[in-house]
């Protein structure tokens, strides 16, 4: 008996050892385990939305491609590191090299340019500079619907032995702008192309837009340019601020080979608004007045001085008349020279907790000696806010008194002014505005975690880019949201129905949310995938998580 | 990873010293002379160092020291993903044991007991060999950075096995075969990243579920003893 217990325990220790070598093979180290790789090798997200001018109309610029030119080109790049610029949904996500460190000293600029079918083209000309996040809202011109104080002409001339009789070329008159320019084709005028040569053919298609007070923001290369060149084609340090008389983009094409220059110049009569202030005389505009003409290079958003047009009294009314002797854009303005030093501008929010939202930040420049109206200078500003955020605005006017206003977060051009500041700009170097925001009680605070699934390499990437919503109601409601290594933080409003979107690897991704204080699931369409939201109602939290499925090949 | 592990439990065997003795009667059961011997142990534990005294017909005791050195530098894939890896461990531990000799005519013999596992922190730096496209980015080895993972088993550690062989030598040397496991602490794991790879702290408590299983070190050890006194 006793011997049999010895052996039963022996047997039992060499069982416990077969049982152990067991264990320890049964479990993979590596079941679950995910290698994450952060991707914010890129600074200054920008988030680019392309609107309708016109926001009545129902047609919006949806998925095309665009250009970067200018140059700092090179350091502009998708925000998952791509040169396929490729618009989905009328945005697209863009950041820049970190190298470039972007400062107001040393600005990375350049011109976004494209093209869509039924909008005038679109020259964009941008400025980053800081590592801050960018929003920016590019309108274009629908042809069939432009804006009020905007006429579009849109005509053909028939061409004998390739060139056009006299012709003199009006838009329609509209409400809004009852004096169109007039486009004088000279008898015998031939067409050349970008070599140079005489373009053969048959009929001259030409489309022009003419801009009026009312849309010069979307006048193509903007009224800030950085990349300027004077009447001698010597740079203009810093670029110039334009204070629009009139402009006008002509494209032309003989039997669809695209005019750019012309054997003899047209000439092209401005109309000249009566009320406008010119900032070289300080009064409003008069027979007389000289304004400087400017030629911008649309493939490169480059203006030039290209002299200057008088003011002449033609039938009681202001007309001015200049040469165009090539194509695209044409733009009267009286320049002047920016700030040097940036205003900077501090954001407070009334809610301290509160970051997100669709808020236009712009300047309003004052009479002059009484003279004038108050009137938007330059391109607003489109950007999230959150408390204590801080932007440098560069490009002031110079001398001018004025206001730096804050317009609602819902659309680009509908809502009012919610806060501002009186500005002696140069003088005054910095503000604070606080800016009203929806009260915590019906804004729900988002954290996301959206990362990158390597369908083929079992890798995860933790996200960087801008994301935008938009409303599935409202056109005019969309914003951007920027994204770090899969993570952001920002407010919505409780029951918002928005669709996110995403761009990666060339490709949309999207799910269609309503912001409410539960726990959902993602939408069964969503290309975002195993997207979940979960409430935490003690902080007033919707966590959203999601994953991009795309090759890693 | 598990090669890793499988490179420390299939570690180098090793020489042991150890001291033993033992407690045996003089002739007429009145005066007791305690047997003791040394020997050096080569082992999946390292190399060891161990003394024995008997304390009576049945029961022995142990006291030794081992080490362990392991490093391994060499192509590593963890979850698809290519590395050089450069793994270094060093376990080091005193045990104190129990011998019960159950049979008197068979050389086989029950062995508990305890050890401190006062080093068992192995640490793997693995570096990328592969550039990755991310969306349309590629990132390059250096860009990703590198990530260091570490484990630490140190602290009591229970033991449980059988010898063989004689445990004193007749005469001045013999060898003893030892086969048993320690059951090692609940392991701790970190797992710290750089550069890209800097995010990678949430796969701690995954290492640590997937290494949770990893506490039965066996140990099989051959031991050349040397008989101290007569």
């Amino acid at each position: 008996m006793k011997k049999t217990f010895k052996i039963v325990a022996i047997t039992s220790v060499l069982c416990a050892l077969a049982f152990s070598a067991t264990l320890f093979s049964c479990k993979k180290v590596t079941d679950g385990i995910r290698v994450k790789v952060n991707t914010d090798i890129f600074t200054s997200p920008i988030g680019v939305h392309f609107v309708n001018y016109n926001t009545t109309s129902g047609t919006r610029p949806t998925d095309f491609s665009i250009k970067i030119s200018g140059k700092d080109a090179a350091l502009v790049y998708t925000s998952d590191g791509g040169s396929n610029y490729n618009v989905f949904g009328g945005f697209i996500s863009l950041a820049v090299d970190k190298s470039a460190a972007p400062s107001p000293t040393h600005p990375v600029n350049f011109t976004i340019t494209g093209s869509i079918s039924g909008f005038a083209p679109i020259v964009y000309q941008v400025s980053i500079t800081s590592d801050s996040a960018v929003s920016i809202i590019v309108p274009v011109i629908e042809y069939a619907n432009p804006p009020a104080n905007t006429v579009v002409l849109s005509t053909q001339v028939g061409l004998t032995g390739n060139a056009s009789p006299a012709k003199a070329l009006t838009a329609v008159a509209t409400p809004t702008l009852a004096n169109p320019a007039t486009i004088n084709i000279a008898n015998g005028t031939t067409f050349k192309d970008a070599s140079g040569n005489v373009i053969s053919g048959n009929t001259l298609g030409v489309v022009a837009t003419q801009y009026g007070t009312d849309s010069f923001n979307s006048i193509p290369g903007g009224l800030s340019p950085t990349d300027v060149l004077d009447i001698n084609g010597s740079p203009i340090p810093g670029g110039v601020r334009f204070e629009s008389a009139g402009s006008l983009a002509m494209q032309m094409n003989v039997d669809g080979v695209p005019v750019k220059s012309f054997g003899t110049p047209l000439q092209v009569n401005m109309p000249i608004d009566a009320s406008l202030l010119n900032l070289a005389t300080g009064n409003t505009v008069a027979a007389g007045d000289v304004i400087p003409v400017w030629s911008m290079d649309e493939t490169t958003g480059q203006f030039k001085n290209e002299g200057n047009a008088t003011v002449a009294l033609t039938g009681g009314k202001l007309v001015a008349t200049f040469p165009v002797s090539h194509l695209s854009v044409w733009n009267l303005a009286w320049p002047s020279n920016p700030c040097p030093t940036p205003l900077h501008l501090t954001i407070n929010t009334s809610d301290p907790n509160y970051s997100g939202g669709n808020y236009r930040i712009a300047i309003i420049a004052l009479p002059i000696n009484g003279n004038g109206a108050p009137h938007v200078v330059g391109q607003p500003i489109v950007t999230s806010i959150y408390n204590g955020m801080t932007i440098d605005i560069t490009n002031t006017p110079t001398n001018v008194q004025g206001e730096i206003v804050i317009y609602g977060p819902t659309g680009p051009s509908t809502s009012g002014v919610i806060a501002g500041s009186a500005i002696s700009f140069c003088s005054t170097n910095s503000t604070t505005i606080t800016v009203p925001v929806p009260s915590p009680s019906v804004a729900i605070h988002v954290i996301t975690q959206f990362v990158g699934y390597c369908t083929d390499k079992q890798v995860t990437a933790n996200l960087t880019g801008t994301f935008s919503y938009t409303s599935k109601t409202d056109a005019l409601d969309f914003g951007n949201v920027n994204v770090r290594n899969g993570y952001t933080r920002f407010s919505i409003l409780e029951g918002s129905a928005y669709t996110i979107n995403a761009i990666y690897n060339n490709k949309p991704y999207t799910a269609d949310i309503t912001f409410t204080k539960t726990n959902f699931k993602f939408p069964g369409n969503s290309s975002i995938t195993n997207g979940i939201a979960s409430y935490d109602a003690n902080a007033n939290v919707l966590a959203l998580s999601g994953q991009l499925n795309f090759s890693c090949k | 990873m598990k090669k890793y592990l499988l490179l420390l439990s299939l570690a180098a065997f090793s020489l042991q010293v150890s001291a033993q003795y033992v407690q045996k009667s003089t002739g007429d059961g009145s005066d007791l002379q305690r047997e003791k011997s040394i020997s050096l142990g080569l082992g999946t534990t390292g190399v060891s160092l161990e003394g024995k005294v008997g304390l009576n017909q049945h029961f022995n005791a142990r006291l030794g020291i081992s080490f362990l050195p392991v490093t391994y530098s060499g192509p590593l894939t963890l979850d698809g993903v290519k590395t050089t890896a450069n793994i270094t461990a060093n376990l080091g531990k005193v045990s104190l044991l129990g011998e019960y000799k159950p049979f008197n005519t068979l050389p086989i013999r029950l062995v508990g007991g305890v050890g401190y596992i006062f080093s068992a922190s192995p640490t793997a730096t693995l570096q990328p060999t592969q550039s990755y496209k991310l969306g349309q980015t590629t990132l390059s080895p250096n860009e990703l950075g590198e990530m260091k993972i570490g484990a630490n088993w140190q602290g009591i550690a229970p033991y449980l096995g059988v010898a063989f062989c004689h445990d004193f030598p007749k005469h001045k040397f013999n060898v003893n075969v030892d086969l048993g496991t320690y059951y090692l602490p609940k392991p701790t794991t970190t797992w710290e990243g750089t550069k890209l790879l800097n995010d990678n702290q949430s796969n701690e408590q995954q290492l640590d579920q997937n290494l949770s299983g990893y506490r039965w070190f066996p140990e099989l050890k051959i031991s050349l003893n040397y008989k101290i006194g007569k």
